[in-house]
């Protein structure tokens, strides 16, 4: 039987390596933490002791994670790579786990059942959710170890063993040089149950049955073994804070900072469906059909600890579905803590049970039963269909990733490396949009700085500690509260030093592109490399957190001795007390003597019934709710969506079918649509107003949809004809624009330009000649204005050289004793860069937090300061880029009272993307009063025009406060008076002619055109 | 016995008066002269870098006594040879490094500390030699205006010493369109400078500058266009027909500044079209060697237009009149009454064809107590106009307004 049993474990060890071994290959770069636990390993590589890492947000302390998989990575990777060693220690801690689960398993439901158990390990949902999508190999390693203590320490309570203490204290050590977490709750879940079956067991025995046992005979015996559990406790304490000294100390010395972010775990699971696939159905899998079972089970008085800890766990698990883990863990932990842990571990506590329950099925009472009640075929039947699911919903999850993407394409950083290490590239920061975790692995690759990271838990810079945002690379997923933030690094990039961008997300293009940020190439890769001009680079000393050197060592000498100790520790009394284990601890349990009560099968029947029942008429229910004709709300929603992700062909397919276009008409005229909207938007959430339509089969959808881009939000208004034919409904095909322009061919002359840089290939070396005087600029004039309690400078600026001019405008304002408010830079209100003799309105708004459009936004009280006085800092540099220029407005008229409308027309050989309109308003004397942009919603092709309507700002609430002189206006760090006086112009400036367009008596305004062009997207 | 007593008397008395002669202060008895002598012997009292001299020290005797230094001390701080214990001459072992940096050299000799002799020699730079570095800047300057720019050079010789004041540089130059020039500067402070004005003409200022065998890499500095002046703008194609399909071209003649150079190109020059005293368009271009042009869209109704164009300053062009008639000849509408639409056309334009797409149809019907009206746009020369499905009968009357044109009549609706 022991033979037998041995077998099934090692079959389970090497279905396990088999299984885990070869797919892993093909699924780790796809999980969501690998990469980042790569770069901790190559931080350990290159220098082992070194507790500061320069590379993520403004340097950060490596003591803040546990060390032990990231070092024995590091080491590994001297001989194999990074990767191969990541994937070495992660078949050893398979072959961990599975013995863990083996010898855990044991101590609950006997041998035979622990090698059932075993081999289900193997296909865990849970265990393979946590290794092949989140990656999670730290956590995995910490709860490997732990299954393995948990029997040492039960047999040290048990038969009073003193070796087995210091072999499970050597585990425990592991667990917390792995995962601190896990120790930490892997004593109240794992520990405490074993430990209260080991008391129970004493009791058992020396009442010669567990069904003699009473509660006060186990107190009797807490009460004996109290000393030395308690002794046990603070051993376990003081392990766990000696192993890791370096990160306690760091969290208490450094608390963490950073707003809750939001997490699918602590989602409704009933509303967000998505949330429960992830972090319940998928981790629990086909051990849902087994829950009466388990839960009948864990009501017996043997088993009664470790059903407190799953019915806990379970009951954590399901996040923000009930009130009460919130109750239980309190706002601070339930915001702080991702609760799929408890998932994962409920799950992993009832890995010994579902191994009982195969046992009793294929060789026990229940095969018995089966079989004499329903025959030989239906048992076979029924035990074939569960293992083909395990099997099924193992692989499933194994290969998720091929059914739902959850990272970018892969990425090839080399290219992004080569750049990096070019021409002095690192010595500014970089910024990564649309990576996804392999961002963690450029980060390995290059010793350049990043702005961002992937470890938010170490984040010091309030911009991002105040924001619920993970990363700012992926700032589309996270509203507008991710886009506000991402536009604070993109306006004000030299206070972090930051000059390129790798995108790898079109989203990001107009923004890019309005806040002054320069295409610069596209590399092998696809990844579109933006510039900054005009940001210092970084200080050759950088500031950094020094640790004492004693923690140092101990941080890198501590942790990977206890691993080789501990393994040394349990070789060592393993082979010693082989056969002496063998005999003691055979776990033999009377199930026989378990009586089955005749309403198990009724109920058991019944919740299997009823659990397919559920699964399959809900599915065919949602299924036809969802089905996208079957009502007009479905319908439209669905073409919405369709368009969102850029699924043509299926929202093709809701037309009617009598008088749509043809596919190739109908994808074709989409193309030609192109802007912002088209191009650049997620949609948001759409509102849909009905009315009768001409005739009884049709309606008309009024939709207004609100979309989110990179620049801001939309709210677009839609007018879609619907036709009901026989049950389901479609969208009547719509009109486009029908305009031909005039002329088959154009001709339009262009200028170009470019800038050298250095002409001589010299490299690491900027030769004086190559460097190009900064060209002259003009601030005609700037005022501080308030309007309903906002302030901003307005301001004009001519480009008086001879050169295309970048601009960057910098304002900074004072109280009235002169102290510095804040500084702000302008973001897109302006246009970055002018041509020789043009000019451009600009709008910097006064932001002291740095955040204040998000405290509007949740209409939280930000209380300001008021500004009395400004100074404007302008900069510019020559600009080697062609811009757009064949532009117009024309038919520009008020409508009521409050509406601006008009047409933007372009004349010119090329395709505008994504146009903006700059509108500047004056009053009669040519003051300039407000500025506002506006983003017409689609792009403008070759000699059409686009209209245009806005609602114009109540200029009569908008107050001048002061206006800017001579002393306060500064040009290239020289006031604009020495300007003025060494500048060739012809007039005074304050005489330039402004506004061409009277819109009544008292307004005037000047519509200033940028353009997006095809050329500068990836289009 | 007495005898004894006067001896011992003797001894006690003149003890004291020994001893105390002895004390007080020590006569002072002058001490034969012992400090050496030495000197340093220069070959020569300068010398060009890098070209070593010999130095001696020369002393009285064969050996010397005491520790004797050579202190040689330059711009770049001091260095202390010790010498060996011979006397005679020795030369002493400077190393040729030290012949290479330009200045005035001490050369000090000293005995345990004590100076003995100082001479001087002067280390002078050699010719100038290589590549001139050279700077050059402002790097742009706007014709006709007071800005000036300016070269310097620091010549310097094979071991990067510069040149002494007074060494003459030569600067060969030439403005735009004008014949090089010569002109020869003098270092002083280790630099030669010469400054620019503007000239008349744009382009480059191309500058040279050698010294000796040295010469200077070609700097330039960029002569920029001033400000534009007055220009005229031209008419080069119209329609004068109210379609807002066509469009009026308009071009500039060659933009100048003051001093009759073409502006730089990519100069902004905006466009502005008046009806009516008021402004409806304004149309933007940049200029390509000198020239802008714009395409400005008609209207599409009947009107007079001005148009005159500004670059930024107030530098204005003349301006330019236009009218444009009526575009759409024929229109004819007629309701369908199965589907209850109005139909406008086939819409006619002044050559007899059939208007192109997109144009903008207004169609308003009324009956003495209401009025409705309707917009569309062309296709295929036809605009179809929805009623509601509720549009009440009645005789209506109607007026239609596209490309300029206004008709009205009478129309059933059924």
């Amino acid at each position: 039987m022991q033979q037998k049993n041995n077998r099934y474990f090692y079959l389970a060890l090497l279905i396990g390596l088999m299984l885990h071994g070869a797919t892993l290959m093909f699924t780790f770069e796809g999980t969501y933490d690998a990469f980042v636990h790569l770069f901790f390993a190559n931080h350990y590589s290159e220098n082992w002791f070194e507790s500061w890492n320069y590379q993520w947000y403004t340097g950060f302390t490596v003591t803040s994670y546990p060390p032990l998989v990231h070092q024995v990575i590091a080491l590994l990777s001297k001989v194999v790579g990074l990767k191969a060693g990541f994937l070495i220690w992660s078949f050893f801690i398979v072959l961990v786990f599975i013995r863990g689960v083996y010898v855990f398993s044991k101590i609950w439901v006997g041998e035979r059942a622990a090698a059932y158990a075993a081999i289900l390990a193997v296909f865990s949902t849970a265990f393979g959710e946590a290794l092949h999508i989140f990656g999670q190999l730290p956590s995995i390693t910490g709860v490997a170890f732990l299954l393995n203590a948990c029997p040492e320490l039960y047999w040290w309570l048990r038969k009073d063993l003193r070796y087995r203490l210091l072999t499970g204290l050597s585990l425990l050590a592991m667990t917390s040089t792995a995962h601190h977490v896990t120790t930490i709750f892997g004593m109240v879940f794992f520990v405490l149950p074993t430990l209260g079956l080991a008391v129970m067991n004493r009791s058992a025995e020396k009442k010669q049955g567990e069904q003699n046992v009473h509660f006060k005979d186990i107190f009797r015996e807490v009460f004996k073994v109290l000393p030395r559990v308690i002794v046990f406790g603070l051993t376990v304490i003081f392990i766990t804070a000696f192993v890791i000294f370096p990160y306690w100390y760091w969290s208490k010395s450094d608390p963490i900072t950073q707003v809750p972010i939001p997490h699918g775990s602590r989602d409704s699971f009933l509303e967000v469906t998505s949330s429960g696939l992830v972090f319940f159905l998928i981790p629990w899998g086909m051990m849902l059909f087994f829950l009466p079972f388990l839960f009948r089970e864990i009501v017996r008085k043997r088993n009664i600890f470790v059903g407190l800890s799953i019915s806990l766990a379970f009951l954590l698990g399901t996040g923000g579905t009930t009130p009460l883990p919130r109750m239980m863990l309190g706002e601070t932990a339930f915001n702080i803590l991702t609760l799929d842990r408890f998932t994962y571990w409920a799950s992993l506590l009832s890995l010994p049970f579902w191994g009982a329950f195969f046992y009793e099925l294929l060789e026990g009472r229940y095969k018995n039963f089966l079989q004499d009640k329903f025959g030989y075929l239906f048992r076979f039947v029924l035990t074939g269909a569960l293992c083909f699911g395990v099997l099924v919903s193992a692989l499933s999850v194994i290969n998720f990733q091929n059914f739902r993407a959850t990272q970018p394409d892969k990425i090839d950083v080399l290219p992004i490396v080569n750049f990096l290490e070019r021409d002095k590239h690192d010595d500014w920061r970089y910024l990564t949009l649309g990576f996804g975790d392999q961002v963690a692995w450029l980060s390995t690759n290059t010793s350049a700085l990043s702005v961002d990271g992937n470890y938010h838990s170490v984040r010091r810079l309030p911009e991002m500690t105040t924001r619920a945002v993970e990363r700012l690379e992926n700032a589309k997923y996270l509203g507008t509260e991710g886009i506000l933030s991402l536009q604070q690094f993109l306006t004000s990039p030299e206070k972090y030093n930051l000059k390129f961008i790798f995108s790898n997300d079109k989203f990001y293009d107009p923004v890019l592109f309005f806040y002054g940020w320069k295409k610069l190439q596209q590399l092998e890769n696809n990844i579109i490399i933006w510039e900054r001009n005009d940001v210092p680079g970084l200080a050759s000393v950088l500031p950094r957190k020094n640790i004492p050197d004693i923690q140092r060592l101990m941080w890198g000498i501590i942790p990977i001795s206890v691993l080789i100790i501990g393994l040394l520790i349990n070789l060592w009394f393993g082979l010693r007390y082989y056969k002496k284990q063998k005999e003691d601890q055979k776990v033999i349990l009377k199930y026989a003597a378990q009586k089955t009560h005749k309403l198990f099968w009724g109920t058991y029947t019944i919740w299997i019934i009823a659990f397919a029942f559920f699964i399959g008429t809900g599915s065919a229910y949602i299924a036809y709710k969802n089905y996208d004709h079957t009502t007009p709300t479905n319908l439209i929603e669905a073409y919405f969506h369709r368009l969102d992700f850029k699924n043509f062909r299926k929202a093709y397919t809701y037309f009617n079918p009598e008088t749509r276009p043809s596919l190739e008409q109908y994808l074709m005229e989409l193309s030609l649509e192109g802007g912002i909207l088209s191009s650049y938007a997620k949609l948001d959430t759409i509102d849909i107003a009905f009315t009768p339509g001409r005739e009884p089969e049709k309606l008309t959808a009024n939709v207004t949809a609100s979309w989110l881009t990179a620049l801001s939000s939309y709210q677009t208004t839609h007018q879609i004809e619907l036709t009901k034919k026989g049950l389901f409904w479609y969208i009547e095909p719509f009109e486009l624009e029908k305009r031909t322009p005039p002329d088959k061919f154009i001709r339009r002359p262009s200028v170009d330009f470019l800038s050298h840089g250095k002409r001589k290939p010299i490299a690491n070396k900027v030769e004086k000649r190559d460097i190009l005087d900064r060209p002259d600029v003009y601030i005609i004039s700037a005022s501080l204005m308030e309007k309903e309690g906002d302030y901003s400078v307005v301001g004009q600026i001519i480009n008086t050289d001879n050169d295309p001019a970048f601009l960057a405008v910098e304002v900074a304002f004072y109280d009235d004793a002169g102290n510095e408010l804040a500084r702000n830079n302008v973001q897109d209100l302006i246009a970055h860069v002018l041509y020789p003799k043009e000019t451009t309105s600009f709008k910097v708004d006064y932001d002291p937090f740095g955040h204040q459009k998000i405290a509007e936004a949740d209409n939280l009280d930000s209380t300001v300061i008021q500004p009395h006085h400004f100074a404007v800092f302008a900069r510019s540099l020559v600009s080697g880029e062609s811009f757009y220029k064949h532009t117009g407005v024309q038919t520009v008229r008020i409508e009521g009272q409050h509406t601006l409308k008009g047409e933007v027309v372009n004349y010119g050989a090329q395709q505008i993307i994504v146009p903006q309109l700059l509108f500047s308003y004056y009053d009669t004397d040519h003051q300039l009063l407000w500025v506002e942009p506006y983003y017409p919603q689609g792009g403008i092709r070759s000699q059409r025009k686009k209209p245009f309507s806005i609602k114009i700002p109540d200029l009569n609430n908008i107050k001048i406060l002061k206006n800017g002189n001579d002393d306060n206006l500064r040009i290239n760090g020289v006031s604009r008076k020495l300007y003025r006086e060494n500048q060739f112009i012809p007039i005074a400036p304050d005489l330039y002619p402004t506004a061409p367009f009277q819109l009544n008596d008292s307004i005037m305004v000047d519509i200033n055109i940028s353009a997006q062009m095809a050329s500068q997207s990836d289009e | 016995m007495s005898y004894r007593i006067i001896i011992h008397a003797l001894m006690l008395g003149f003890g004291p008066v020994l001893f105390f002669m002895g004390c007080g202060s020590p006569s002072a008895t002058p001490l034969p002269d012992i400090t050496p002598k030495g000197s340093i012997l220069l070959q020569d009292s300068s010398t060009i870098a890098g070209e070593p001299v010999d130095i001696y020290a020369l002393f009285d005797s064969d050996s010397i006594t005491g520790t004797w230094t050579i202190l040689w001390t330059d711009a770049f701080g001091e260095t202390i040879m010790t010498l060996p214990q011979q006397g005679g001459t020795i030369k002493l072992p400077i190393p040729e490094e030290a012949f290479k940096k330009t200045g005035m050299v001490q050369l000090t000799l000293c005995h345990n500390g004590k100076i003995i002799d100082n001479q001087q020699l002067e280390i002078k730079s050699g010719p100038p030699f290589g590549v001139v570095e050279s700077y050059a800047g402002a790097k742009t300057m706007v014709v006709g205006s007071s800005q000036t720019a300016m070269e310097i050079v620091i010549p310097k010789d094979q071991f990067g010493n510069p040149m002494p004041d007074g060494h003459e540089v030569r600067f060969n130059y030439s403005y735009p369109g004008k014949q090089p020039e010569v002109k020869d500067r003098q270092v002083n402070n280790m630099i030669a400078a010469i400054t620019f004005g503007t000239g008349e003409n744009d382009g480059n200022i191309l500058i040279g500058a050698s010294s000796g065998k040295a010469m200077a890499i070609e700097e330039t500095i960029e002569l920029t266009p001033a400000w534009p002046s007055a220009f005229i703008i031209n008419l080069i194609s119209l329609i004068p027909y109210a379609d807002p399909r066509q469009n009026i071209i308009i071009r500039s003649n060659t933009i100048t500044d003051t001093k009759g150079n073409k502006v730089s190109d990519g100069t902004v020059v905006h466009f502005t079209v008046l009806e009516n005293d008021l402004t409806v368009a304004q149309f933007r271009g940049f200029t390509s060697n000198g020239i802008v042009e714009v395409y400005i869209q008609n209207p599409d109704h009947t009107a007079d237009w001005e148009i005159k164009a500004v670059v930024a300053g107030d530098i204005k062009s003349n301006t330019i009149a236009l009218g444009f008639e009526v575009y759409v000849q024929q229109m004819p509408i007629t309701y369908n009454p199965a589907k209850k639409i109005l139909v406008v056309g086939p819409v006619t334009g002044h050559l007899g064809q059939m208007v192109t797409d997109d144009l903008p149809i207004e169609v308003t019907v009324s009956l003495p107590s209401t009025s409705m009206m309707f917009s569309g746009k062309t296709d295929n020369g036809f605009c179809t106009l929805d009623l509601p499905s509720d549009f009440p009968k009645g005789n209506y009357d109607y007026s239609i307004k596209a490309g300029g044109r206004n008709l009205t009549g009478k129309l059933n609706i059924k």
